[in-house]
């Protein structure tokens, strides 16, 4: 078990899809807080979190032969968990179902990373935790990414499925539109 | 756990989906392109904006609909694939119309949809005929074409799509502005009411290229 514990995610999923099953409890136990750390973002009701939860640790056992071990696993089951929240977010609100929207229509160009992000980045998961239910789902969810889980941008573009430069663009926007609301409430 | 087959075997379905509806939308856009020809549909627009409203009416907005629905099909499956969501969806949407378009017209100058309405007209094609024999050869309403076989002062003599002589008259009272260099043995297109046979010229255009298709072929009546 300690040799397994040694190996990359991506190696340990490996090994499980060549049969060794057992060691799919590793990735459950290093990714079990991550996830619900995530899902507690979205959903409120505690159970509805543990079964969102289990549901994501479900697909991804059932899928993990999908999984392409070249690839980073985190950008894999955020995947997973982005699909289950956004399934579980419908079944409680009915939502339209988008075909496309005009960030991922149209292109735009890279945003460079600001050193200035940094310096604030603390300061912005303190302002997201405190308005993060009154942001709208489409930037809610990269500032999660970004700020809370501290994923790149590559990755997040990975997990959403979107190009890398609606992922800045969304961010940019998402900041704004994050900072109007944290003025207005400190008014 | 599900086997690395299913996901192969899910890959392969989607790439065969894109493939056919590539293909499906590629034969709507090239049967447009061929029944605009062989109907002298593009002549109409010479017509100004009496030929334009004929042309919009009687246009196969049928096929031009499940043409456009294999399009957004194809992009709907195509998001899923990689290469795709890395990028704008614009980019995406505009390499499927260009690959689609470009396709289209390589298909139409070819002579598959020529025989393929042939063996139609003939009751020999099964599945798409009724396609071809519906919408192949659209005739407008009020819109003929034919061969000129002898021009007199106020009258044209055609011989029509059907075969028969027609007489078209032309009003006396000069307001008809047609071409009046039109010969014997030129390809020409009426806009005008007929009866029995004789048709009251609106309008008249020489037109070049297009095969008279004879029209005992069944057509689509435009009203």
């Amino acid at each position: 078990m300690w040799e397994q514990v040694q190996k990359t995610d991506e190696e340990i999923a490996k090994s499980v899809q060549s049969g060794n099953t057992d060691v799919f409890g590793i990735l459950v136990e290093l990714y079990e807080e991550k996830i619900k750390r995530y899902a507690r973002k979205f959903l409120s009701g505690q159970e509805d979190i543990k079964d969102v939860v289990q549901n994501i640790f479900i697909k991804a056992y059932e899928n993990i032969q999908s999984f392409d071990t070249n690839r980073k696993f985190s950008s894999w089951l955020y995947r997973i968990a982005h699909n289950e929240l956004v399934n579980a977010l419908k079944k409680k609100k009915r939502s339209p179902l988008l075909f496309f929207d005009f960030d991922t229509f149209f292109p735009y160009p890279v945003e460079k990373s600001d050193p200035v992000q940094k310096v604030e980045f603390q300061e912005m998961r303190q302002i997201l935790d405190k308005c993060l239910g009154k942001l709208d789902s489409k930037y809610r969810e990269p500032l999660i990414l970004y700020y809370f889980e501290e994923l790149g941008y590559k990755e997040i573009a990975d997990v959403l499925r979107i190009p890398i430069s609606t992922v800045g663009i969304r961010l940019k926007r998402g900041r704004e539109i994050l900072k109007s609301i944290y003025q207005k409430l400190n008014q | 756990m599900k086997p690395r087959i299913y996901f192969l075997l899910m890959d392969i379905f989607s790439y065969g989906a894109v493939i056919l509806a590539v293909f499906f939308s590629v034969f709507f856009v090239s049967f447009i392109l061929f029944t605009l020809k062989i109907s002298g549909f593009w002549f109409l627009l010479r017509f100004g904006l009496l030929g334009f409203k004929i042309f919009i009416f009687s246009f196969p907005w049928l096929i031009f609909l499940a043409g456009l629905l294999s399009l957004l099909f194809i992009a709907f499956i195509v998001r899923n694939f990689e290469f795709s969501w890395k990028n704008p969806l614009l980019y995406t949407v505009l390499a499927i119309l260009v690959l689609v378009l470009i396709s289209g017209v390589a298909t139409a100058k070819t002579s598959l949809h020529q025989r393929l309405f042939e063996k139609a007209g003939q009751n020999r094609l099964p599945l798409v005929g009724n396609l071809y024999r519906r919408y192949g050869l659209i005739q407008p309403k009020n819109t003929h074409m034919g061969k000129v076989l002898q021009k007199m002062e106020h009258t044209i003599q055609i011989e029509s799509q059907d075969g028969q002589e027609i007489i078209i008259t032309i009003p006396e009272n000069g307001k008809l502005e047609y071409e009046k260099d039109i010969e014997e043995d030129d390809l020409i297109m009426i806009i005008g009411e007929r009866k029995d046979k004789t048709i009251k010229a609106v309008n008249i255009r020489r037109i070049e290229d297009t095969q008279m298709i004879p029209l005992n072929f069944p057509t689509k009546k435009v009203k």
